[in-house]
């Protein structure tokens, strides 16, 4: 089928006006939220259901072209960002919620429902839903399956996975299968857990069924600020020691701190070296020791200021800042880079330092702003993708952050996936045979490699270049070197 | 070959070639690889070094290409800086209106950007998709306050806007029209009073039904002819005293600014306000040679009159001599307090302008930071309160419209759901984009009718007039009401302005 056809049927599939080819269209698509890699598509259609699903894929099938979902677009390891030349399904038309059991303490939801409005749909019944990434306000639960997304939250709660009972997903023959079960329990093999987390790699889901979580009896946030990053840590590694697991523990660092207070003041103190953002939940009797207990390690570690939110609006505010901290590089950055490496709690402190080295290496500025508490990092390398190199540059001390990680015997990546960004490293995490289980069982279950090529196992011929400088006064740069 | 057309070059691997290029001559072998690729439906073009060769000297001609046809470069372009600071996270674009209504990133806040950005860079030339896609936007600005960067969109979208006139080709007839509205209509009291007048004439007279009934009206504008509210007698119409004396002790002394639109169709707002402020202690002056905003001006990519009247203003008040400069029209208000930022490159107007913006302050604003006198509506109330987009969204003012609400008494507060969502006025966005425009009015009426509430409370008249309109066509009771309008229904009723000369 040449591309003419497959366009004309595509059309034909999902409906005129939700299907794009203009070049203006296409390039608005070719990145997610990861801006360093690029891959333009050769058109973007925009399903309505699981039939049309179906047919998308059997033609992209037929032709050869591979089909990438997705869901807002937020995912910072580019696994939205599509193969050149493939098909970008998004599923924004898919947006609603099917069903609500709040005996069973279950939702039914399409792919493309935005994660916060599940939660907000489900509050006045005393329910949410409990993985919170911080891009919640905008990312899809579909995507949040793909990625098998974290949050805050998960500390206590637990991952994406936790929280998925079942699925429907359309395989590569244009099958449609549900994964899982509505019931606690499923027999055979987990195929669920299979596919949550392959990032659109072995199938499209287009409908899930997901836990809701009751709302606890009550919450308490705490402000724990330190002149020295490393006592924020060992705090950190003290309280899960001691027993205690938070419902959520954030580190932000002397460079966060400075970029969220600049962008909207959340209350965070500008002096500080680091800021521990703790919270419990549950019943007030049980929090009260709790807190003490943490209150205490706080102190012994050189804690210089410590506060709980006396109000709703306070907590949001200081919560506010945590979740849109990313963002806020934004106003002290022309760009940045986020990593999201995983180490062991008890290594927090030496590898920040390590961090530190590593970024004068490289000439570069490393933040941290993490999830402190499961030892989840989020280390951003700071740069300018206009002057030209600086990108190549934040690559490489990117995979040397990496690398640190690994080390100290963490993990690549504890929530934001694969995708592009570290697939060349997954071979510095995994030896041969792993990585050859891993590529027997994609190619089970997707043997033409249809679905988001060039994601998360190294090789293949899928190539995504490196977005290179663009920037005012580029014709002339070009133009010099013309004349040379 | 020789390409022709807009174009641009910019370095990467090889060379990256958009849209046309006057001044390239390319190799056989990349003609031919041109041909495939718009087979393919791909503009991107990338070549090996060799494959391109100049006509003559590049240096001077690619610059001057470049600036004479890239419409968003130069100083008054949108802020290259500002731009950079967005970061493709992609938050904002649950909050976009018109992303959530078509879906499609291009229609997205981050996707405009994005756009404007490669247009900026020069990496992509304007055509007739990259203006539906920048004209859809509403510039209602909710994506500024979901924006973790602080990107000030509304003021890129502007500078995009004013660009992109040059490359719009409109004819000659549209031109006129535009100059007609924007520089002669809008800004003139006389012309504004006598199109208010006539428009009066013709809906309170038998021409309406006549006119209308010969089919004498253009379809277009019989199509929007229904969205045009009731114009006031024509005694609301006349200019306000040029001073107005605070009731009991002057505490402080504020210009009270009227918009022309807004004195023009809610004159009752505008005396409502003033009455309220003066029983709150103000001494209101109203400076007689003040003009119209330019806020229409700069939504519609005309910010070279914006600049003209903003000066006319600033002429007009001057910041020194007032506490405050107050109004009742928060689209107007939106404009005043960026008069900064619009004049910042103007030498002479530029200090000027940030005093005068500093002390722009809704009416709502000012009646909740004075201590404001309560009283109780003669008649029970159940209010829902729509956020006028430039006001929660531009000028952050969320809860004062709320507390001057509270401070009537027997008012119930009705919780709306999107209630800072746009209703789909957003300046002349219902004249330009009449059915997203309608679609979004029909979003909101919905909202309003599940709320309840037989009266809904909002600040600017662009709102009141969609929101109107929107019942009108429902055959909803609804009672569409400025704030301070309550206010001034208790304060009449409490006897605040008995024995007071007020207007």
């Amino acid at each position: 089928m040449d591309q003419a056809t497959l366009i004309a049927k595509l059309t034909g599939a999902v409906g005129a006006d939700y299907i794009h080819t203009d070049p203006v269209a296409l390039r608005a698509y070719n990145c997610d939220a990861l801006t360093i890699y690029k891959g333009q598509p050769s058109a973007v259609v925009l399903p309505a259901d699981t039939e049309q699903v179906q047919q998308v894929v059997r033609l992209c099938r037929e032709a050869g072209v591979p089909l990438i979902p997705r869901g807002a677009g937020t995912c910072l390891s580019g696994g939205a960002t599509p193969a050149p030349g493939g098909v970008l399904a998004v599923f924004v038309r898919m947006n609603q919620i099917l069903e609500i059991d709040y005996e069973n303490h279950l939702a039914r939801v399409q792919p493309g429902v935005v994660n916060l409005h599940l939660s907000r749909e489900t509050l006045p019944r005393g329910f949410h839903y409990a993985p919170d990434p911080s891009s919640q306000m905008a990312c899809t639960i579909g995507g949040n399956a793909a990625e098998n997304s974290g949050g805050a939250h998960c500390l206590k709660y637990g991952m994406t996975t936790n929280h998925i009972q079942g699925m429907t997903v359309v395989l590569a023959s244009g099958d449609a299968v549900r994964l899982g079960s509505d019931g606690d329990e499923a027999p055979g093999l987990d195929l669920r857990g299979f596919f949550i987390g392959s990032e659109g790699t072995f199938a499209v889901t287009t409908e899930l069924t997901v836990r809701l979580t009751p709302n606890p009896e009550g919450v308490r946030t705490m402000l724990a600020c330190f002149k020295e990053v490393g006592d924020a840590c060992r705090t950190v590694s003290e309280v899960i020691a001691a027993g205690a697991v938070p419902a959520a523990m954030e580190l932000m660092d002397r460079y966060t701190i400075e970029a969220v207070e600049k962008v909207m003041q959340a209350g965070y103190p500008k002096d500080a070296g680091a800021v521990l953002l703790i919270e419990l939940d549950g019943l007030p009797s049980s929090m009260r020791p709790l807190e003490a207990l943490i209150h205490g390690i706080c102190m012994r570690n050189a804690c210089a200021s410590f506060r709980a939110a006396q109000s709703e609006a306070e907590r949001d505010s200081l919560w506010m800042g945590r979740k849109r901290a990313f963002g806020a590089f934004g106003a002290i950055a022309p760009a940045y880079y986020c990593l999201d490496g995983t180490v062991p709690r008890s290594k927090l402190a030496v590898v920040l330092e390590e961090f530190d080295r590593i970024a004068a290496r490289y000439g570069l500025r490393i933040t941290n702003v993490f999830h402190a508490g499961d030892g989840s990092l989020h280390p951003n390398v700071l740069f300018d993708d206009r002057v030209p190199g600086e990108t190549a540059r934040a690559v490489e001390c990117g995979a040397e952050v990496l690398r640190a990680c690994i080390r100290a015997g963490g993990v690549l990546s504890g929530e934001h996936g694969i995708g592009i960004e570290k697939k060349r490293e997954m071979r510095d995490q995994f030896d041969a045979a792993t990585l050859g289980i891993m590529e027997r069982v994609r190619d089970a279950v997707d043997p033409e490699g249809i679905f988001n090529p060039g994601k998360i196992l190294p090789g293949g011929d899928v190539e995504f270049p490196l977005a290179g400088a663009s920037q005012p006064g580029g014709v002339a740069r070009m133009a010099a070197a013309f004349s040379k | 070959m020789l390409c022709r057309g807009e174009a641009c070059l910019a370095p990467r691997d090889g060379f990256l070639i958009i849209g046309e290029y006057t001044d390239v001559i390319l190799s056989e072998e990349s003609e031919r690889r041109i041909s495939v690729l718009k087979n393919l439906n791909t503009e991107t073009l990338r070549f090996a070094q060799g494959d391109i060769r100049m006509e003559r000297d590049v240096t001077a001609t690619a610059e001057t290409q470049r600036s004479a046809f890239n419409p968003l470069l130069g100083p008054l372009g949108p802020d290259r800086e500002m731009i950079q600071r967005c970061i493709h996270c992609g938050l904002c674009t649950t909050s976009c209106p018109t992303f959530v209504l078509l879906g499609n990133e291009m229609d997205s806040p981050r996707g405009r950007i994005y756009l404007m950005r490669m247009v900026v860079d020069g990496e992509m030339a304007v055509n007739d998709t990259v203006l539906k896609h920048l004209d859809r936007c509403l510039d209602c600005r909710a994506c500024e306050t979901a924006c973790p960067s602080g990107v000030r969109y509304g003021s890129l979208i502007e500078a995009a806007r004013e660009g992109l006139e040059k490359v719009r080709g409109r004819g000659a007839g549209a031109r006129l029209l535009r100059r007609l509205l924007f520089r002669w209509l809008l800004p003139s009291r006389a012309l504004l009073g006598l199109a208010a007048a006539g428009t009066r004439l013709y809906q309170r007279t038998f021409l309406r039904p006549l006119l209308l009934k010969l089919g004498l009206i253009p379809p277009k504008l019989a199509r929007l002819e229904p969205m045009m509210p009731e114009v006031p007698p024509l005694a609301s119409m006349l200019p306000l005293p040029s001073e107005v004396p605070a009731s009991g002790e002057e505490r402080c002394r504020v210009a009270f600014f009227g918009g022309c639109l807004q004195s023009a169709l809610f004159g009752d707002v505008n005396r409502a306000a003033v009455r309220a402020l003066a029983a709150n202690g103000a001494r209101v002056v109203i400076p007689s040679s003040q003009t119209c905003c330019g806020a229409l001006q700069a939504h519609a990519g005309d910010r070279e009159t914006a600049r003209l009247l903003a000066r006319r203003n600033m002429e007009a008040i001057d910041p020194s001599q007032f506490d405050a400069i107050v109004l009742a029209v928060s689209g107007c208000g939106a404009m005043l307090h960026e008069y900064g930022e619009l004049l910042a490159g103007d030498p002479a107007f530029a200090a000027r302008a940030r005093a005068f913006s500093s002390k722009v302050m809704d009416v709502t604003v000012f009646l909740s930071k004075v201590k404001l006198r309560r009283a109780p509506h003669p008649e029970p109330q159940r209010v829902a309160y729509h956020h006028p987009c430039h006001l929660y969204h531009a000028m952050k003012v969320r809860q004062e419209p709320l507390k001057v609400l509270e401070a009537v008494g027997n008012v119930e507060a009705v919780p709306l759901r999107e209630s800072d969502w746009c209703c789909g006025s957003a300046g002349s966005y219902n004249l330009t984009q009449t059915e997203l425009s309608m679609r979004l009015l029909d979003r909101k009426m919905g909202h309003i009718r599940a709320a309840g509430a037989p009266v809904v409370c909002t600040g600017n008249p662009g709102c009141q007039i969609q929101i109107a309109y929107g019942a009108r066509e429902r055959g909803m009771e609804l009672r569409v009401v400025h704030p301070v309008v309550l206010l001034d229904e208790a304060y009449r009723a409490a006897g605040f302005y008995d024995g007071a000369g007020l207007p």
